[in-house]
């Protein structure tokens, strides 16, 4: 196990490299001056503009940083592999460069401050999304072809089919609007922001809506999967063993198909958790959440390259620690898959 | 409603095996039986009719093709057959004199595993892979024997070494995946005896199974049947696999029995053209010329569209119009023997269509025959 977890890490490295030059290589491609973009409407000096060039080590600087210039006066660029070196060196000093927004700010700080929300709304989302998919799905199979099966049908081929953010204006409008008109302004639900110190409802009410919103499309998936698994389970050769040894039909669903059943529905709930952790761009931007996901989608409009490079990093880092665990979990749920391929003879 | 419960609300059971068998009635009887599934094409009538009787100690053979009926027959008198679709139309189960078709689920619970237990046919599937054989064979035992987990652990290794699993004690810990088919065939009879049930129905148990481990298992049925005394309802479609071990013999086809008797009536005196077929198409050791079998020309009729004579009529070679019109009646001979064809009682028909060349009383004399005449082969050559 051990050695499957070191291998496993060790394949990190070139996934982490690749995407991060690629990202690297085409936020250079993009045109567009980053010094220009910092200035916008504005002039800058030229003594400001080779300042700031050096601060973003865009141009040559000699050991003690000030700039180096070649024999027509002009500064010299630095090439794009030094940059790639010396991002990814900093990377593994933590430090994830400066926003070239936010007066520069550190883009290590500022998802510092973002990742806690959308690692918390990730978690309330999971768990809707595991109570209700797995509950709806059980239903689903054991009263297969009841009014509740094509109940859970139905509703979940429409959550499949409406996207997130269709989904949570809907919300919005219903939960936010239209129940404020119709109670007279007494009950409704927040439909903005993450709530603070000031706000108008306690902070777990903000949850409610970007949680559901966010699970919408993985409950209704977690549902389907898990109604055809434990159909297919309890179609096994083992249930009606398990039937004949005289256990109940509740004991035999509960002990024997359940955890056969949601081996693979564990999966899809694991990689889906990577997923919500990855940001939520369409859910956060709707709700103005202030994750990674509302904050990425910032970034790219305002071509916040540093702010862009730092959370893909930080995502392809969380994803790839997320399946591994993903996959390790495999092995406590099911005994036919050993990692080091020693134990099963 | 997450209740894992061991049954407690019902815990006045008093075990029916525990208590003799009423007088004048036999450990199981099975009376003109019909378990019919209502689908979308029809009325398949799986089970037709099915009559039999078995007391301790004894095996019946249930013989036929697949689709014969008899697999539903055994999973109806274990009450596993979902309804609907199926339907008991008739008949009934007597189980120590009480009806099994009568009781509720609950009570069928506690015959389940407890007085009648059941072997598949794949080894390879009927474990659950996520559980330790352990694990599996305890569940039993905690349910009926109300055995701790300890108990019952303890249990598993000893039945794991009777029936001749070498290192049990690390066995019980392991998974099924890591038992081959034969082992893992003998796990299920190890778990199907755990509660040292009265009946033990093995539905094809041998037929996934190399033919080296079949005689094994067989083998080891018939042993645990000689140190328990329970009965034995072996299913299967090879009448050699039946032909050493059962005491009465039931030939099914299209969900009806066909033929009944015990097995020397049916290997030796078959007196229904169908058993006379199979008996045909059984390959002969002894016979030294390669010789083609014989089999029986034509398909298992649907159940749907049962016709109105004879279910065998279209297949077989004597029929006559009278066959193709009329359901033939249950022809009794003075042992319990039956047959329902309508010849059965017409001796000199059996005596001239009857096969000559399956087992008949004569074959020792003609193993001898064959011996020595490979033996006087071998010293010329």
């Amino acid at each position: 196990m051990l050695r499957y977890i070191a291998k496993r890490v060790i394949q990190f490295i070139p996934v982490f490299l690749g995407v991060t030059l690629i990202l690297f290589v085409m936020q250079n491609v993009v045109p567009g001056d980053p010094i220009k973009l910092i200035a916008g409407e504005k002039k800058l000096d030229p003594q400001t503009e080779i300042n700031l060039r050096v601060s973003y080590h865009l141009i040559e600087t000699d050991e003690s940083g000030r700039p180096i210039y070649d024999e027509d006066g002009n500064t010299i660029d630095t090439p794009l592999w030094k940059r790639y070196v010396a991002y990814v060196s900093g990377l593994l000093h933590g430090d994830l460069g400066r926003s070239y927004q936010q007066n520069g700010k550190p883009v290590s700080s500022i998802l510092g401050q973002k990742y806690p929300y959308t690692f918390r709304l990730a978690v309330v989302a999971i768990i809707i999304e595991s109570i209700i998919g797995i509950a709806a799905g059980m239903v689903s199979a054991i009263r297969r072809y009841s009014a509740w099966d094509v109940g859970v049908t139905l509703v979940t081929s429409g959550m499949v089919a409406m996207p997130a953010f269709w989904f949570g204006m809907l919300q919005q409008l219903f939960w936010g609007i239209f129940l404020k008109n119709v109670t007279g302004g007494s009950f409704y639900l927040p439909i903005s922001g993450a709530g603070g110190p000031h706000a108008e409802f306690e902070g777990w009410v903000y949850y409610l809506l970007p949680a559901l919103t966010l699970a919408a499309v993985s409950t209704a998936y977690t549902a389907r999967i898990m109604r055809s698994q434990l159909l297919e389970v309890l179609n096994q050769d083992y249930i009606r063993t398990a039937r004949a040894k005289g256990l109940s039909r509740r004991a035999v669903i509960w002990r024997h198909a359940l955890k056969n059943a949601l081996i693979p529905v564990v999966t899809y709930i694991g990689m889906d958790f990577g997923g919500m952790l990855a940001g939520a761009i369409l859910t956060e931007t709707v709700f103005n959440w202030p994750g990674i996901g509302f904050e990425t989608y910032r970034a790219i409009s305002q071509r916040d390259w540093p702010i862009v490079m730092g959370s893909v990093t930080v995502i392809v880092i969380v994803v790839m620690i997320i399946n591994l665990i993903v996959d390790i979990s495999y092995a406590f749920l099911d005994p036919r898959i050993r990692f080091d391929g020693s134990k099963s003879e | 409603m997450f209740g894992f419960g061991r049954k407690g609300e019902t815990g006045d059971w008093v075990d029916l095996k525990s208590q003799p068998v009423p007088e004048g009635r036999h450990l199981l009887e099975v009376d003109d039986l019909k378990m019919f599934f209502h689908t979308q094409d029809g009325v398949v009538k799986a089970v037709n009719g099915v009559s039999y009787t078995l007391d301790r100690g004894e095996t019946l053979g249930v013989v036929g093709e697949s689709g014969s009926g008899k697999s539903v027959t055994s999973l109806t008198i274990m009450g596993l057959i979902d309804m609907p679709p199926g339907r008991i139309e008739g008949g009934d189960v007597l189980y120590r004199g009480r009806s099994l078709l009568a009781m509720s689920e609950e009570e069928m619970e506690h015959i389940r595993g407890n007085d009648i237990a059941m072997i598949f046919q794949d080894p390879m599937t009927s474990l659950n892979p996520v559980y330790t054989i352990g694990r599996q064979l305890s569940e039993g035992m905690m349910l009926h024997l109300g055995y701790n987990r300890q108990q019952a652990l303890q249990r598993s290794v000893e039945l794991l070494r009777m029936v001749g699993i070498p290192n049990a004690e690390q066995r019980v810990k392991g998974y099924p995946h890591e038992l081959s088919g034969g082992m893992r065939q003998r796990v299920m009879i190890a778990m199907a005896l755990a509660c040292d049930p009265d009946i033990l129905i093995a539905d094809e148990p041998t037929t996934a199974l190399d033919v080296t481990i079949q005689a094994q298992i067989i083998e080891l049925m018939q042993e645990m049947q000689e140190k328990n005394g329970n009965a034995i309802i072996m299913i299967t479609h090879d009448l050699g696999v039946v032909a050493d071990i059962a005491d009465k013999i039931m030939v099914m086809y299209a969900g009806q029995p066909v033929e009944f008797g015990t097995a020397d009536e049916i290997f030796y005196s078959p007196i229904h053209p169908y058993t006379w077929g199979l008996t045909r198409s059984i390959p002969d050791p002894i016979m030294d010329e390669k010789k083609p079998l014989t089999p029986i020309k034509g398909n298992p009729p649907s159940l749907v569209s049962t016709a109105l004579g004879c279910a065998f009529a279209p297949r077989c070679p004597y029929a006559t119009d009278r066959c193709r019109s009329e359901r033939p009646p249950t022809h009794v001979t003075g042992t319990g023997h039956y047959a329902r064809c309508h010849f059965a009682h017409d001796a000199a028909f059996v005596a001239a269509n009857a096969p000559a060349t399956s087992r008949t009383k004569g074959r020792p004399e003609r193993v001898a025959e064959a011996v020595t005449r490979h033996a006087e082969g071998g010293e010329a050559s």
